[in-house]
């Protein structure tokens, strides 16, 4: 619970860092606490490594597309702040500590478990985008003049 | 900039190549980048073809002339990128006239809806909470918030002077590992999970998801140079961290995991 206040504050403060408008950065934090539980549910089920960062990036990036549709503002707004929660951070670091103490294997097998978890993140993010967009257009397709 | 909107008025594709710069260096993926631009250029009468990269756009009108933009700089600043979307709305529904338009954007550049201050506070917070998130206590709090603000701080002011990213992530990198080695030298734990978190702060997430977005929109060499662009300043990040806390580890050997 604390951990999913925790990745929606640091998503809402990048929003500011990036700029984002402030009903944005509102979104865009809820939006991580959403992601953040799929991840936490699936991480205590599933002890797997890839899958809960995908299945997170993937509900992060399908609720931004729906947001981007209803604020009628750029995904960007909300994706980007949202996915920093789940970046591989804290493997990365583990990864570098280890390299620098001269354990090469070992800290080339976290740099890996790092760029896999973010190529989760990424493929999660493509997915929701693929997968989600064509939904929402073909809908305003079908009432084109609902313009605000 | 005021000369360059008197002759922008008599040519709305350099209207629209601006709006397009600036999209493009605040961080706005390249298919909406591409996409603005053509329908701005539809809509100011001119229909034209954009073709964008990350580090060039162009603009041309149908048996009319082409217009090239050269892009050396890019940053991130979403706001702009917002402000841009929703005028080219006005603009496609008639609100908002050529001149209006060109007036806007002229005052675009160097806008930001937070001032600088309140972003570093910002990114001191947010490292302090992800460093809570690896793993760390109360009592690291305040080194956490420390290493944030001293990593965007640093790098802000590194950018403004214009230093190039790599350089720039790698001093902030080195001087927001700083705090997490005094934490850890006055034994105070969980160093790693506080160094970590003041990281995050650099952690090039705007470049990582457009080069996504750009990957699955098509955009294969946006992409592909995006991708290359993150993973540069990630090494950045890591080499400039890496520097002290080597120094550190040979100092005093050791390093609270």
């Amino acid at each position: 619970m604390s951990a999913v206040l925790l990745a929606a504050g640091s998503a809402l403060l990048f929003g500011v860092v990036y700029q984002c408008p402030w009903r944005a950065v509102l979104l865009a934090g809820l939006l991580a606490a959403l992601g953040w539980g799929v991840y936490a549910a699936l991480a205590k089920v599933a002890h797997l490594m890839v899958l809960p960062d995908f299945a997170g990036a993937l509900a992060v990036g399908a609720l931004a597309e729906v947001a981007a549709v209803w604020r009628r503002q750029p995904v960007s707004l909300f994706v980007v702040p949202a996915i920093i929660p789940f970046v591989p951070g804290y493997t990365a670091y583990q990864s570098m500590l280890t390299l620098i103490r001269g354990h090469f294997v070992s800290g080339l097998g976290l740099a890996l478990s790092a760029v896999v978890i973010a190529g989760s993140l990424a493929v999660g993010l493509a997915l929701a985008t693929a997968l989600v967009r064509p939904m929402l257009h073909r809908r305003r397709l079908r009432a084109p003049l609902r313009s605000r | 900039m005021s000369d360059q909107t008197s002759s922008a008025w008599s040519n709305p594709l350099t209207v629209v190549a601006e709006a397009g710069v600036l999209l493009l260096t605040s961080g706005a993926e390249t298919s909406r980048v591409e996409d603005t631009m053509e329908r701005l250029a539809a809509a100011f009468g001119v229909p034209a073809q954009a073709m964008v990269m990350p580090t060039a756009l162009f603009l041309h009108q149908a048996g009319g002339p082409t217009v090239m933009q050269r892009v050396r700089r890019r940053g991130t600043n979403l706001a702009v990128v917002e402000l841009i979307n929703a005028w080219s709305r006005d603009v496609a529904a008639g609100r908002l006239t050529l001149g209006e338009f060109a007036e806007r954007l002229s005052a675009v550049p160097g806008y930001r809806r937070y001032p600088p201050l309140v972003e570093v506070a910002a990114a001191g917070v947010a490292a302090g909470l992800l460093a809570m998130l690896f793993g760390a206590e109360g009592v690291n709090l305040p080194f956490a918030l420390l290493g944030g603000a001293t990593a965007q701080g640093v790098r802000a002011m590194l950018r403004a002077h214009a230093v190039s990213p790599g350089v720039s992530d790698f001093l902030g990198a080195m001087l927001a590992a700083l705090p997490a080695l005094l934490d850890a030298a006055l034994g105070l734990g969980h160093g790693g999970a506080v160094l970590a978190g003041g990281l995050m702060v650099l952690v090039p997430g705007v470049m990582m998801t457009t080069g996504v977005r750009d990957g699955i929109a098509g955009d294969l060499l946006a992409s592909v140079s995006r991708l290359l662009e993150a993973a540069v300043v990630a090494a950045a990040v890591a080499a400039g961290a890496a520097l002290p806390l080597y120094l550190y580890l040979l100092g005093h050997g050791r390093w609270p995991v």
